[in-house]
């Protein structure tokens, strides 16, 4: 499992202030699921587009929170799909979806911090 | 740090109302000039005593009623920091008041110009009957970041809304007066340059700024967001005081 990007979380605690972590926290994890739904979705149909859309919105979502690993599989995920390499970009997309889940534990044992 | 250690003494001594400040800038020179405060609590010095508001511990006024406290150590503080990159001077008329300008000569970075940056000065506050100060519009489709940037600006006195596409945005800004726009450049139903644009050519609008929000800006992306109609673009994550200096 890659790691919270522990300079980034303390950061966003910082700017948002420490009270208010646990809502945001709880909000990426939701996303995280949310996101990692709508990309299966889009892998299942072939949807490029809306492949490409939802890895945008997820690199700007992981590297907000310290998934940089998510966040660097998300833009190259993008990419492909912009370029319609289809293999790289469901290669990336797959992935992401494993990263998404992973995030989501990170993120709980976050909570636990704050 | 010079200016915010420049505002923050001469806001010291100049009670309030708050200042004005007005920045002027060309291509080796930046000034600051702090203005429009009312005369009675205006810090000025007589033309003999020009090099003096720069000494450490000292107080032109020394006076035991004298109008303002402190150390003496603010404008020392700012000289000393100035003269690392440049020169500060100051100018005063009594009963008039005091410019302070410090000239800086700084390289410039192409593409860096129209970027929001961190500033250390003092951050807005909530108005004095606790009403908000200003509205923000942001155009962002993520919940966890529209989240972030509302935790960012709570205590600011800025209210926002939030938007997740660009046509909600876009009916927003005609319905309701906002101070600052906030525009993902990438939105899955009408891109941010999209909606810039639509904004900017509606005659009925007043121009208020659009700040792009952006994961990756690259090489000629700051044009584009300049063409659409954009004023200024802020790199994600956003951080707080990248934020607040918008709002300045």
């Amino acid at each position: 499992m890659t790691a919270l990007n522990e300079t980034t979380l303390q950061r966003l605690a910082q700017d948002v202030g420490p009270e208010m972590m646990p809502l945001i926290l709880g909000k990426f994890a939701e996303e995280l699921s949310s996101k990692a739904e709508a990309l299966s979705v889009a892998l299942a149909a072939g949807d490029l587009g809306a492949l490409s859309a939802h890895a945008h919105s997820l690199k700007s979502t992981t590297r907000t929170l310290g998934l940089d690993a998510a966040a660097d599989v998300a833009a190259k995920t993008e990419l492909a799909a912009l370029q319609e390499a289809r293999e790289t970009a469901v290669a990336g997309a797959e992935e992401l979806m494993r990263l998404c889940a992973s995030g989501q534990q990170l993120v709980e044992q976050a909570l636990e911090r704050f | 740090m010079a200016v915010s250690q420049l505002a923050q003494h001469t806001a010291l001594m100049q009670r309030p109302p708050p200042l004005t400040d007005e920045f002027e800038r060309c291509q080796s020179l930046q000034a600051l000039q702090l203005l429009d405060t009312p005369a009675e609590e205006r810090f000025d010095f007589v033309p003999e005593q020009a090099p003096k508001p720069f000494d450490s511990f000292t107080q032109l006024d020394a006076d035991a009623n004298r109008r303002f406290a402190g150390a003496g150590l603010g404008l020392a503080i700012c000289r000393h920091l100035v003269a690392l990159m440049g020169r500060i001077e100051a100018e005063a008329q009594p009963g008039k008041g005091a410019c302070f300008r410090f000239m800086l000569s700084l390289p410039l970075v192409h593409g860096a110009a129209t970027q929001a940056r961190a500033s250390s000065l003092p951050v807005p506050l909530p108005a004095a009957d606790g009403g908000p100060v200003g509205r923000v519009l942001l155009a962002e489709d993520s919940p966890s970041n529209q989240r972030v940037i509302q935790a960012m600006l709570q205590n600011t006195g800025y209210n926002m809304d939030d938007m997740a596409n660009g046509r909600e945005a876009l009916q927003a800004v005609t319905e309701r007066s906002y101070d600052l726009i906030l525009m993902d450049v990438y939105r899955q139903d009408m891109d941010g340059l999209t909606a810039a644009r639509k904004i900017r050519q509606d005659s009925r609008l007043p121009h208020l700024p659009i700040i792009a929000l952006t994961a990756n800006a690259m090489q000629g992306d700051e044009q584009r967001f300049m063409e659409a109609g954009m004023d200024a673009y802020l790199p994600k994550p956003v951080r707080k005081p990248d934020l607040l200096n918008c709002l300045h």
